[in-house]
């Protein structure tokens, strides 16, 4: 075992063990707020100190991590699922008019991006539940990931065997399970984990604004109302920070790449860049 | 008529043709932009009682209000006076009676010392830097920053909440008086910018390792140009292959500002934003949605002819 | 040094230039100018006096409107546009007597036809304050300085009634005058005046000085800058960009150590000075029992919930840990500082659990102080079977859900703007629009009515006193929880700090320190 590989191992075990933190617990409990260690610097008792009401600062992050963590999944599986039938709609009719409805309709709304509506609906609408919050994202996020489909789908529709498939009759629906899904599939691998990662983010600046239902235990939040104790109780604030870091950490596409970037001397060396060009150009 | 200025004519058509076609297809897109605010502001439901307080509870005065900001009437005579009085810069009124177009242009003065920081910051930091990896041996100090590079797409309202935090702990008490106020603006617009230009950053380096390769600059070592002149010679190459970045990079920017200005508390349009969001004033919200994506759409339609 | 480093040197150059030119010399100009610069949270709703019911909008109210007479922390009568206000011995009648030579900002003499309007206006407003004028049956003149006001009913305390801002007194007519943002178009006569075309909403309100209040001090300038963040507000008052900050909760340990039980600011603001005074102010949880997850909770168990909540939330420990000492425990349905020692429950009922768990949703303002305080009520909350998840929202939103009883239980703060006791009762009494955050008890309209009736000062706050005892005892909707002190931070430059009795900073009276 090589030296990169050793290292591979080693950050991927530390941050499972993270993420199963984070998604049980049974193990670790939410924390209750302890009117009796208010405010608390760390200690062996709490690691990570306490908020200034009285609550566990590592407890509070795991379940903040935990929430977080759950959301940006439903919304990244609703967005993946929005594009994915959109794009392959309009993918699989090319130049029809659904087709350039979608890509007016799709440049329209990377132009807002999925912020600042989202910030706007939910602000007037505070009782979206996370799963209607996430449904409101999805609605102007889909675009990103509907360009990326289509494009797939119309590369692989011209190639020879899709074409010869068509033309003996292979049914439109066994054409897409097996030409067009998994040529998508490929595709938007990689977009599971930029989309977590993004969500992650989406929702703590969602939280940390103070809109959407239910933000007062998510990490954005948490971390703006710590904003309020940095000179009183630091901690809070740092605890809350670190949390998530980790928290993008382990969903950040590019920890991947960084972990599986090749040497520099080597031709290959930019695919990182280039990933990164080719998911944010197309 | 000789060759040259039959080429410069056709020049000349294909560049007007182009910039015809910009503007309509610009224009159009507007067009649904702006309809696509005013649905969703129209779909949205409006609050009552935040317009008048306790006067909400009298319906009178709350019909007044309503008729004020525009928030009466059937909606199609709402959307096309609403439309009608964009061509006047007329965007409506806010809650306490300001013209938005007034609070707008009072903002955008107080965001424009961090605008111009960022610009800076983004024109002048991450292309240079990506230039110089248009070399084909890439030194370890290259390779450091480029992985530092990977830090930088951190969510950007923590990108801003780090920024404040270490300014209000590490810098400010220690630092001159009269010097705070500049760096509290300079850490705001590179909060903004952080991932915008690291984005950029990355995406320059990448494509100017890609562009050293080609086989025609081979032809300019051959020809004994210096690599900084080459570098010079391909910048305008990587500029071009970067620009369907240019929209989402000014869109990162805009969202970026909000929180660099809530956390700083800079009283700029981004500020303003979040405060319409929290008092629910329709007509400022529907007014930044829509001038802030018809900047990205001014922008992104430059990237390619339409 | 070759060309390239040159030029690296003149972009460096560059690029400090826009970083070093925003730096303004604030404190120098602020100096020059004999400006003084308060941090407010938001900008106000409105300036027009009887319109206003939020903080945000007394605060610059209160600088810019004058009332007759102002009342210190200790009661005692401070003359503002009255020199005196003389009560007939059966309160069925007062005099007022004008400070001549007083003037509204544009100039003209306040007049007593302007205090006969003024009043006369607040009386037939829609505001649910109101009732400091209902009482007043009519005017006469009785000379150029002298106005005689004569009550249907006797009122013994019109002239602490007068103190209150909803009283100020405006220039007559200008309320009818087209609609000017923030209703400035209603003159005042306060110590500073609106200036022209420099009201920035989100930014700024800067106001001049108005030459014609009597008493005149030597601040030409008095600007309120919009900051939302508390930590904002604390770093501009350390850089010498702000020279008042409220502190309000969580801002207070923030900027304050306790230090032999006295508040004193943190070394980084060694420079400021604390200014503490009691509030006529309380916090408390308010149950909605018409809503349909608490009506299942039997009538009967109402009140021992409440009991035995009471006897849970740990009010001393909120008391000093988000206010470090700064508030006191409250268990009235008036402030400590009007009714000292009073309880509200007993402690038959301290046991008493719902046999059935609800969840119910705590809803609160979105502010550091009413979230703070919120996540303290929600676990004695959970203690007692009722399980609170806490939700923040906007104030405007907040009043919304308030006003239509949309909510389960909430948090609230009320500032209350009127002095004394009695006003407190106006959230249990029936046609009170303010009973829509309380519960209107039967019969408490009467009593109050009664007891503002009484001439002698102690026989009216005793009966005051016995009424709010009863309403303590039997209403089943509010928790009292806390009452905090008015907790002011001030740079050197700032003098002439007025706090009045109900805790309200009046800027009227500043000073700029030479």
């Amino acid at each position: 075992m090589n030296h990169r590989s050793k290292t591979q191992t080693v950050l991927m075990v530390l941050l499972g063990g993270i993420v199963s933190l984070a998604l049980l617990p049974a193990v670790i409990p939410p924390g209750d707020p302890d009117l009796l260690s208010l405010s608390q610097p760390p200690s062996l008792k709490h690691p990570m100190g306490t908020s200034p009401a009285g609550i566990d600062v590592f407890r509070l992050s795991l379940e903040a991590g935990r929430r977080a963590g759950l959301e940006a999944v439903l919304a990244a599986a609703l967005t993946l699922f929005l594009g994915a039938i959109i794009g392959g709609t309009a993918g699989i009719k090319p130049r029809s008019w659904f087709d350039y409805l979608q890509s007016v309709c799709a440049r329209v709304l990377e132009a807002t991006g999925p912020l600042l509506p989202t910030i706007c609906i939910a602000a007037v609408a505070p009782r979206l539940e996370p799963a209607s919050l996430g449904v409101v994202v999805s609605l102007f996020a889909w675009p990103p990931v509907a360009t990326v489909v289509r494009g797939e789908i119309i590369h692989e529709g011209e190639r020879l065997y899709v074409e010869a498939a068509r033309s003996i009759g292979v049914s439109p629906f066994r054409l897409f399970v097996a030409c067009y899904f998994p040529a998508m599939l490929a595709r938007l691998r990689p977009w599971c984990f930029g989309l977590f990662s993004a969500y992650v983010a989406l929702f703590g600046a969602l939280g940390f604004l103070g809109v959407g239902n239910g933000v007062e235990r998510t990490l954005g939040f948490l971390l703006f109302d710590s904003l309020g104790h940095l000179r009183g109780e630091p901690w809070y604030f740092i605890g809350l920070l670190v949390a998530f870091l980790v928290l993008l950490g382990v969903a950040a596409p590019f920890v991947r790449s960084l972990l599986s970037v090749p040497s520099f001397d080597s031709p290959d060396f930019g695919s990182s860049g280039e990933r990164v060009k080719r998911v944010l150009t197309e | 008529m000789n060759e040259a200025t039959a080429t410069s004519v056709r020049w000349a058509d294909k560049i007007g043709r182009r910039i015809v076609r910009y503007v309509l297809v610009l224009i159009v897109s507007l067009w649904f932009l702006h309809a696509f605010t005013f649905l969703l502001f129209f779909l949205l439901p409006s609050p009552e009682f935040g317009f008048a307080g306790w006067a909400g509870i009298d319906p009178s005065i709350l019909e007044a209000t309503r008729q004020r900001l525009g928030l009466s009437g059937p909606w199609y005579h709402r959307y096309f006076l609403h439309l009608g009085h964009l061509f006047h810069g007329n965007l409506g009124q806010t809650l306490t009676g300001y013209p938005v177009s007034q609070i707008l242009e009072s903002r955008l003065r107080a965001s424009t010392p961090q605008w111009i920081v960022s610009l800076f910051m983004l024109i002048f930091v991450p292309v240079p830097l990506g230039m110089w990896y248009c070399h084909r041996k890439i030194n370890g100090v290259q390779r450091f920053l480029y992985r530092l590079a990977h830090f930088g797409f951190i969510p950007q309202f923590l990108a801003a909440i780090v920024c404040d935090s270490l300014f209000i702990m590490a810098v400010a008490p220690f630092v001159p008086d009269s010097f705070t106020n500049g760096i509290r603006v300079g850490l705001a617009a590179f909060s903004g910018v952080l991932l915008p230009g690291a984005i950029l950053f990355i995406a320059t380096a990448a494509t100017a390792m890609e562009i050293i390769r080609q086989p025609y600059v081979r032809s300019y070592e051959a020809l004994g140009m210096s690599p900084s002149r080459i570098r010079l010679r391909l910048l305008w190459n990587v500029v071009r292959a970067l620009r369907p970045l240019l929209g989402q990079i000014v869109l990162a920017t805009v969202t970026g500002t909000i929180f660099a200005e809530l956390l700083f508390g800079i009283p700029g349009v981004g500020h303003l934003f979040i405060e319409s969001v929290r008092q629910q004033d329709f007509a400022l919200m529907q007014s930044y949605l829509f001038f802030s994506g018809a900047l990205v759409l001014a922008v992104s339609f430059a990237q390619r002819a339409p | 040094m070759n060309r390239r480093s040159i030029l690296f040197f003149l972009l460096a150059v560059v690029a400090a230039v826009p970083l070093v030119s925003c730096n303004r010399t604030e404190k120098l100009e602020n100096a020059a100018q004999r400006r003084l610069v308060i941090a407010v949270p938001a900008d106000p709703v409105t300036l027009d006096p009887v319109a206003m019911q939020e903080v945000n909008s007394a605060a610059i109210g209160n600088a810019i409107h004058a009332c007759l007479i102002r009342l210190d922390p200790k009661g005692k009568i401070v003359p503002v546009l009255a020199d005196a206000i003389e009560l007939s011995p059966d309160a069925m009648g007062a005099i007022i007597k004008l400070h001549a030579g007083a003037k509204f900002w544009d100039g003209s003499e306040v007049r007593v036809e302007d205090v006969q309007a003024s009043l006369q206006r607040l009386k037939e407003s829609a505001s649910p304050l109101k009732w400091i004028a209902d009482r007043i049956e009519g005017f006469t003149k009785r000379d150029e300085h002298q106005l005689q006001v004569r009550f249907r009913l006797p009122e013994p305390d019109f002239v602490k009634l007068m103190a209150n801002l909803q009283a100020a007194i405006v220039k007559s007519g200008s309320e009818k005058q087209p609609k000017q943002p923030f209703d400035t178009q209603v003159i005042g006569a306060g110590a500073f005046m609106p200036a022209v075309g420099q009201m920035e909403p989100g930014v700024a309100f800067t106001l001049k000085v108005n030459p014609g209040f009597p008493q005149q001090g030597n601040v030409e300038t008095l600007v309120f800058a919009v900051m939302p963040d508390t930590q904002n507000q604390l770093e501009a008052l350390r850089a010498g960009r702000v020279d008042i900050v409220r502190l309000r909760g969580p801002a207070i340990a923030e900027a304050c150590v306790l230090s032999r039980g006295v508040l004193k600011p943190r070394p980084v603001f060694a420079a400021a000075q604390v200014a503490s005074a009691p509030a006529s102010e309380l916090g408390f949880a308010v149950f909605n029992w018409s809503h349909a997850k608490l009506a299942s909770i039997p009538v009967d168990d109402r009140r021992k919930l409440l009991e035995s909540l009471a006897a849970r939330v740990p009010r001393q420990a909120l008391s000093d840990s988000l206010y470090l000492g700064a508030a006191d425990p409250a268990t009235a349905i008036a402030p400590p500082s009007t009714v000292s020692g009073q309880q509200s429950f007993g402690n038959e009922s301290v046991n008493f659990k719902l046999t059935t768990p609800i969840k119910l949703t705590l809803l609160s303002a979105n502010d550091e102080l009413a979230r703070q305080f919120a996540t303290f009520v929600a676990p004695s909350c959970k203690e007692v079977g009722l399980e609170v998840e806490p939700r923040f929202v906007e104030v405007p939103k907040l009043v919304e859900e308030l006003l239509k009883r949309e909510f389960e239980i909430s948090t609230l703060y009320f500032e209350m703007p009127v002095a004394g006791i009695g006003p407190w009762t106006m959230f249990f009494e029936e046609g009170n629009p303010f009973a829509v955050f309380g519960e209107p008890l039967p019969g408490v309209k009467e009593k109050v009515q009664a007891a503002r009736s009484l001439v002698d000062e102690a026989r009216r706050n005793q009966a005051y006193a016995e009424i709010v005892s009863e309403i303590s005892r039997k209403q089943v909707t509010w928790l009292p929880v806390v009452s905090r002190r008015t907790v002011l931070l001030s740079s050197h430059r700032a003098e002439g700090l007025f706090i009045d009795a109900c805790g309200t900073p009046v800027w009227s009276f500043l000073r700029f320190h030479e």
